[in-house]
């Protein structure tokens, strides 16, 4: 092993790149746990990219042979369910963990000065894998597939002035058909995986360029303590802890892949009426909960296009908080933001409740 | 302790490899029918009935667990469980160095 690494280092410099895994220190505090997350979404990028192209070679993105594909798939490929599950489940954990990891860098003020960036990066890919997540979901081209592009959709046209050509453009004519899933997929195996790779790698520079955030409350107790935050450097002690949260995450991710695997559901029947309570997949049961709670007109304005509007404008205020956040700029405890944050978290959990049990 | 580590990992996937996929049933491992020469009304007639169509009683079947699906879960677990152990006793190792100033060290 060692003769390898000295053969790469001759050959590519391996030393620099180590040298510097040991030099770069990582803060040890009480909220160190949360450093953790970005190593667990890396490895569950893999993951899906890995089960992804395995998927590919299989899938037939055509309205008439996309169910029947999945089918195939599930039933006479071998492992096939097993793939097809944990691509599945590890969707939806991805979608967790982003959520979790934009929290708790929210609420620990992590987008202070000089991870304005970052952070910015930090939004543009948890879009990026709402937006997967949802293509994902309606590639089976089922009849839920079905009702969750019209509904999709339907929410994009209620978005102001360009909302009519924003929904053309994703079903890719008037109403969903083969050139929507056709559209979702080149989305989902094209455009989204580059887009989502180019984000990470500029994430990943960032965040070893400025080193770890440490949480304002920590500082002003160091402060005051005159003490040093501690720090264990990043190789090798923290990449065998992320080598042992990723371990734990892969039987987890088997676990719930062999235990409950994904479902398949009915062919579609344009003749049928849509079913009752047609609702998104879970990550957006939250905007679904709000919008459903809105009034048909707010101040003559359509009631859902208030709501999209309200909704857009929230979450520019999160996307632009290292700019609008003075007092985090200046290392000072932040209290109204920090509410911000509580608040934006309890109406994700009890709207994403709500929107489920209704 | 890391070469030893590496190799006991690297041990430990054979055997993971070995536990798992064995009792698993493999396609190449069933008897191949008896090979029979096949006349063109077959062919055409095949090829009239259009591919197998998967019922959804086929897929509810594909999803259900088996015994050997929860023996080869068990081993996984069983073999993140030992990588873990191992994990653990590498960290150790290096803290002993990083309290020696090894880590601060530059790499020769």
């Amino acid at each position: 092993m060692i003769d390898v690494i000295k053969a790469l280092d001759e050959r590519i410099k391996l030393g620099w790149m180590i040298s510097l895994a040991r030099h770069k220190l990582v803060p040890v505090h009480k909220h160190s746990v949360w450093y953790y997350l970005g190593a667990l979404l890396l490895f569950l990028f893999v993951i899906q990219a890995i089960t992804g192209a395995m998927l590919l070679f299989y899938y037939k993105p055509a309205a008439e042979t996309a169910r029947q594909s999945i089918a195939e798939i599930m039933v006479e490929v071998p492992y096939g369910w097993l793939i097809r599950s944990v691509h599945h489940w590890a969707s939806n954990l991805m979608i967790v963990l982003a959520f979790v990891h934009f929290f708790s860098t929210l609420l620990v003020k992590a987008y202070r000065r000089p991870r304005e960036l970052t952070w910015l990066t930090g939004m543009v890919m948890l879009m990026l894998v709402l937006f997967f997540g949802y293509s994902g979901y309606t590639l089976p081209y089922d009849e839920r597939s079905f009702f969750a592009f019209n509904v999709g959709t339907d929410m994009a046209a209620a978005v102001p002035v360009v909302g009519t050509y924003l929904m053309e453009f994703l079903r890719g004519g008037d109403i969903v058909g083969t050139n929507t899933l056709n559209r979702f997929f080149a989305f989902h195996v094209g455009v989204l995986p580059l887009a989502l790779l180019a984000v990470i790698v500029v994430h990943v520079i960032l965040v070893q360029l400025h080193g770890m955030s440490v949480p304002i409350s920590v500082l002003k107790k160091a402060e005051t303590e005159k003490r040093e935050i501690p720090g264990k450097p990043m190789f090798p002690h923290f990449l065998w802890h992320d080598a042992v949260n990723c371990l734990l995450l892969f039987g987890g991710l088997v676990t719930l892949a062999m235990l409950i695997p994904s479902e398949l559901g009915p062919e579609i029947d344009l003749l049928k009426p849509a079913p009752e309570g047609v609702k998104p997949d879970w990550f957006f049961l939250w905007v679904y909960q709000i919008l459903k709670w809105m009034p048909t007109y707010v101040l003559s304005i359509e009631g859902e296009i208030a709501g999209i509007v309200g909704l857009i404008g929230a979450a520019l205020v999160i996307v632009f908080a290292p700019f609008i956040d003075r007092r985090a700029q200046r290392n000072e405890r932040s209290p109204l933001f920090t509410a911000l944050g509580w608040l934006a978290l309890l109406v994700f959990v009890v709207c994403s409740i709500i929107g489920y049990l209704s | 302790m890391a070469r030893l580590c590496m190799r006991t990992i690297l041990l430990i996937a054979v055997l993971a490899v070995v536990c798992v996929f064995i009792p698993g049933r493999f396609a190449c491992a069933e008897e191949a029918p008896a090979v029979r020469t096949i006349t063109v009304e077959e062919v055409k007639s095949e090829g009239d009935e259009g591919p197998e169509v998967i019922t959804s009683e086929q897929v509810e079947a594909a999803r259900t667990m088996t015994p050997e699906r929860m023996y080869a879960l068990l081993c996984l677990w069983a073999l993140i469980i030992l990588a873990i152990v191992l994990i653990r006793f590498q960290v150790r190792d290096d803290e002993k160095l990083y309290e020696e100033g090894y880590y601060s060290r530059e790499i020769e």
